[in-house]
């Protein structure tokens, strides 16, 4: 199958585990000796998965000896298992809406996400923040050719989060037009891992932005940030796997209010754009894909693995070929749409309902600290110390 | 006379089309000068739109109706047409459907007992043009959202519109019905954006598949072609005799189904193919409680040239021959949308049957 290619889906040190598992009978036998895997290798806390303190020495000589498994250095595992579920203090209740941070900006625009390394020096208090104001609006100005420098009116702010979580907030408006058109709205924050790791001595772990706006004063901001924090921006693209999550998150966490038809769209990329085919797109009614989901997956709320995930995977491409003939493994999904959201495989996200923002951003977040070794290494090295 | 519109459809034009725009319009005597000049097309623009105002004669709805036409004709792979398909002809009036200034007349008085309008037809090639404008208060006003433009290919029962707002459809398929003597239309599934492409496949549907693959082009008549198309490929394919290829047979093989089965000509050109499937749930054994659930899907095939993709579709590799009926039979069905139901028969097996 054309898989993930950087994220390494194979447990090097499971035995014998493949990732295409036979249906049918062998489905439960694998299942668990999946979830016993993960209790061992410990999915996400612990890189690395044998909890040894000291980093990379010990891990490429583990590489080394597995010699005729070449893969690449990567010391971190892609979690074989996700909650769907927000954690207990995060959960919208009637009297928390208040404490929850206003998140309707990210809402029903089409966003553009980004990983980001730790930054350096970032001061989130007050006199900090009037800094980053000042300093981003210099930077436009120093772009901006028009000879008004002041086109553009910035505001830097920190959003708190109920546990303590501080995310920051970039807005860009024209002066000249009222409402949204033209300007640019960022946030920048980190929905997972502990809150104390967020300080790593003079770094800042905020590894996920989401920018919405026009291109030009995103790539402005983008460089300010790499200028001011001293860290690498970096577009994210989906690979497949994600795009599944993503669709299981649309799935579980669909809003039934709407009679409305709601489908579940997934898009194929066909690798024959000159003959004439660019793309295949199924759409399944919301009802059906979550009756497939629940059908594959034990507990679709707090525990879904990636494997379940391939198993539903796989029924549509069995159902496929059995009714056009269509090898559906051997094209790529690029683009996802439910009626929470909408991922596509470039890195554009919209989230429809702001109710499920927080989660989206949780799941976001963790495909950025997949994605940056640099904030995983500072984590393992602040694990190793404790 | 409304110098903005006159310039807005002007400027729609790409600049090397519109000396010949202008030609076919026919409403202005234009001389090189206009073009010579060069420079923006804006510029043009202007000097036509000068020229128009010194020459006298008023360019009123009419004309700025045919000069939309123009455009539509040059550019008619911008717009979605759909397909429509007359039955029940009563003898009566054949004679409608031969000039384009009879089918104006005629269609014009048909039209007049439901709207006030205008109506430009032209004839290009063998098929009639027509721009219809639906004016419903005013009677000089430019309301682009009332336009309609159809292609109507005398003695033939079908016709090609862009799309009709719902108030007006009725009316205005009750006034073609009318002026081509025919008792009912019907919306073929089809639709897309090329209208000699929808004219082929509209035509292919009706006519007998075994006997008329030659005429559909799927085989061609002068056996000549042939070879020398098969001499192409081998030149191609032997130009590194080092490499050997392991699947000769099973290439050769798909190669051979699938010119059996779609031919060699090149396809007519389709943007979409949709494939509404609610039949049961193939999952071959992944998801056993599903077995007797419903499951719909809708499969949508698009790019742009949908059929020459799916033909190759099987030489890449990604399909698998034989396809089912309903793929084979695609360039013939003459549908962009295809139903697959399951009949629901207590007993029968899994029949998909095409609706």
């Amino acid at each position: 199958m054309p898989e993930d290619i950087d994220t390494p889906d194979h447990d090097v040190s499971t035995p014998g585990t493949a990732v295409t598992s036979s249906p049918g009978s062998d489905m439960n036998a694998t299942a668990d000796s999946y979830r016993n895997t993960r209790h061992r290798t410990g999915a996400r806390d612990t890189p690395g998965g044998e909890g040894r303190p000291s980093l990379s020495a010990s891990r490429l000589n583990r590489t080394g000896q597995m010699g005729y498994l070449q893969r690449k250095y990567t010391p971190y595992r892609t979690p074989r298992t996700r909650s769907m579920v927000s954690p207990a203090a995060d959960r919208t209740n009637t009297q928390e809406v208040a404490a929850q941070p206003d998140w309707a900006g990210l809402v029903r625009c089409s966003l553009n996400v980004y990983h980001v390394t730790p930054l350096y020096r970032c001061r989130l208090d007050r006199a900090g923040l009037k800094q980053l104001s000042g300093g981003l609006s210099l930077h436009l100005a120093q772009l901006a050719t028009v000879a008004d420098g002041n086109l553009y009116r910035v505001a830097v702010t920190a959003k708190e989060n109920t546990d303590d979580r501080i995310a920051l907030e970039i807005t860009v408006k024209r002066r000249d037009t009222t409402g949204r058109a033209g300007s640019l709205y960022a946030v920048l924050c980190n929905m997972e891992g502990e809150v104390s790791h967020m300080e790593q001595g003079a770094f800042t772990v905020l590894p996920l932005l989401l920018m919405t706006g026009p291109g030009t004063l995103q790539n402005a901001v983008v460089s300010w940030l790499e200028q001011r924090f001293d860290c690498r921006v970096c577009p994210m693209s989906f690979q497949p796997s994600d795009l599944l999550w993503a669709m299981a998150l649309g799935l579980i966490r669909g809003n039934n209010e709407k009679a409305k038809k709601q489908t579940l769209d997934l898009h194929y990329d066909v690798p024959l754009k000159e003959a004439g085919l660019d793309k295949i797109s199924l759409q399944i009614p919301i009802k059906h894909a979550k009756a497939l989901l629940s059908s594959v997956a034990q507990d679709t709320e707090n525990d879904l693995q990636l494997d379940e995930l391939y198993l539903f995977r796989q029924a549509l491409e069995n159902h496929m070929f059995d009714y056009f003939r269509i090898h559906l493994d051997t094209m790529k999904l690029s683009l996802v749409a439910t009626p929470v959201l909408f991922v596509d495989k470039t890195g554009r996200l919209k989230i429809l309902s702001v109710d499920h923002v927080p989660a989206v951003l949780r799941m976001m977040t963790s495909f950025a600290f997949e994605r940056s070794p640099l904030t995983v290494s500072l984590k393992a090295a602040n694990e190793s110390r404790w | 006379m409304d110098t903005d519109v006159l310039r807005k459809i002007l400027g729609r034009f790409k600049l090397p089309d519109l000396r010949q725009a202008l030609e076919e319009w026919g409403c202005v005597a234009v001389d090189g000068e206009v073009f010579v000049g060069g420079g923006p097309k804006r510029g043009v623009v202007d000097r036509v739109v000068r020229a128009c105002q010194r020459q006298g004669e008023e360019i009123g709805l009419e004309e700025l109706g045919t000069l939309d036409l123009v455009y539509n004709k040059m550019y008619s792979r911008s717009r979605t047409w759909n397909a429509y398909h007359f039955t029940g002809y009563k003898k009566k009036q054949n004679d409608s459907t031969v000039s384009a200034d009879v089918f104006q007349r005629s269609l014009g008085k048909q039209l007049f007992f439901y709207f006030r309008h205008v109506l430009c037809v032209r004839q290009y090639n063998d098929a009639l043009w027509v721009w219809l404008m639906i004016q419903d208060k005013s009677s000089t006003m430019w309301t682009p959202s009332n336009i309609v433009h159809m292609v109507y290919y005398p003695a033939s029962p079908y016709i090609f519109t862009s799309t009709i707002k719902a108030e007006y459809k009725k009316y205005i398929i009750q006034a073609l019905l009318l002026t081509l003597g025919y008792s009912k239309a019907q919306f073929m599934d089809l639709s897309g954006r090329d209208v000699e492409s929808l004219a082929e496949l509209a035509k292919r549907k009706h006519s007998q598949k075994g006997s008329s693959r030659v005429r559909h082009n799927q085989e061609d008549a002068s056996p000549e072609s042939r070879t020398s198309r098969k001499r192409r490929k081998q030149d191609e394919e032997s130009e590194n005799e080092d490499v050997i290829p392991e699947d000769a047979e099973d290439r050769q093989w798909r190669e051979e189904y699938t010119r059996d089965t779609f031919g060699d000509e090149p396809q007519p050109i389709l943007e979409n193919v949709t494939y509404k499937l609610q039949a049961s749930f193939k999952h071959g054994g992944v998801a056993p409680s599903m077995d007797d659930q419903p499951f719909h899907m809708t499969v949508k095939f698009s790019g742009s040239n949908v059929l020459e993709g799916m033909k190759a579709l099987g030489p890449a590799g990604i399909a698998e021959p034989p396809f089912p009926s309903y793929l084979e039979s695609l360039p013939h069905v003459g549908k962009n949308t295809i139903l697959l139901a399951e009949r629901r028969k207590p007993g029968d097996g899994d029949d998909g049957g095409n609706n």
